[in-house]
């Protein structure tokens, strides 16, 4: 069998792939938490630039990254420059376990494709 | 930046991601503004031969810059392109590396310069502002090679280059007062500085305008 395995190739561990997050793996939901990974916090407006997601898009995925623990949402009030009137923002911040299961994340792709 | 960060977004980089977000916090110039400050703060302590009063007002710059440069993003930056606070994973990691660049910059050139004195220690110490010019510019390396890393921008080796060049062509001068030819290059790298964080500054302020209402998140889907 290993006779005919092409040059370089190595085995996949199998078991390792059904203990993949399912909440981190979905493409969106990673390309934002990658991002969430490198800040404090941040809001909406930032956020959709860096990902370049529709609203509904970026906040449908939230939702599942809120529901999973991975992602705080925390509304604040803050003053508008051109009127001065105070409107609600969304900040997002990558929870304790939200850190811990993004990195256990990329751990587990390094060794499985190592 | 942040509109180059989701039009370059094509492939997921980690490295490169961390780069783009380190690279928004020098998006409104504030940073280098604030570079140039210290830098004519310490030409003024340096003129004031480190009595405590400049050095309280470096204390104070230091102690209200976080403070400053926060109020000064609330009001220009990121009413246009969000809120956001970059990530510093671990400062005091990277502080001995650069501090060890730093000193072995320091040792290495000393040891040139007191070679090209012959060794005379008197000497040296007779023109020691005058070295220094070079030996500060080479230090601010330091801080440069440390921003390209972390931004991935290599305009930052700017800082280094620029500093370097200006203490060379400073030190080719031989003002008959080197310790006034000193102060004179740090107001002079202060001013280019705080001239480069403006013009950044106004870019900013001409490529991004204020986010529309429209905009702003307080859509249905978001009320909870």
């Amino acid at each position: 069998m290993s006779n005919q395995r092409k040059k370089g190739s190595t085995p996949i561990d199998v078991d390792m792939i059904d203990g993949i997050d399912k909440n981190i793996h979905e493409p969106s939901r990673l390309k934002i938490l990658a991002h969430l990974f490198a800040l404090e916090h941040t809001d909406f407006t930032y956020l959709k630039n860096l990902t370049d997601f529709s609203w509904g898009r970026l906040s449908s995925h939230l939702d599942k990254l809120e529901e999973a623990g991975y992602v705080h949402l925390e509304k604040k009030l803050v003053r508008k420059i051109k009127n001065g009137k105070e409107t609600p923002k969304t900040f997002i911040s990558l929870t304790e376990k939200g850190k811990k299961a993004f990195e256990h994340y990329r751990n587990s792709m390094k060794q499985l494709f190592s | 930046m942040v509109r180059n960060v989701s039009e370059n977004n094509k492939e997921l980089n980690f490295t490169k991601i961390s780069q783009r977000i380190h690279q928004t916090d020098f998006v409104d110039g504030f940073a280098v503004i604030f570079i140039g400050l210290i830098l004519l703060v310490t030409a003024g302590i340096i003129h004031f031969s480190f009595s405590l009063g400049p050095l309280l007002i470096v204390i104070v710059v230091e102690l209200f810059r976080p403070t400053v440069s926060e109020a000064l993003r609330k009001r220009f930056t990121y009413p246009r392109i969000g809120h956001f606070k970059v990530r510093t994973e671990n400062p005091r990691k990277d502080l001995p590396r650069i501090f060890i660049f730093m000193i072995a910059i320091v040792v290495v050139s000393l040891t040139i310069f007191l070679t090209l004195e012959g060794g005379n220690l008197d000497e040296l110490y007779r023109n020691i502002w005058k070295y220094l010019l070079i030996t500060f510019g080479l230090i601010m390396f330091g801080p440069s090679i440390d921003l390209v890393q972390k931004t991935g921008q290599v305009q930052f080796y700017g800082i280094g280059i620029l500093s370097t060049l200006l203490g060379i062509f400073i030190f080719f001068l031989d003002l008959p007062r080197q310790r006034e030819g000193f102060i004179l290059y740090l107001i002079i790298l202060g001013i280019i500085f705080i001239g480069i964080g403006f013009f950044i500054f106004i870019r900013f302020i001409q490529t991004y305008p204020l986010i529309p209402d429209e905009e702003e998140p307080v859509d249905k889907e978001l009320e909870r």
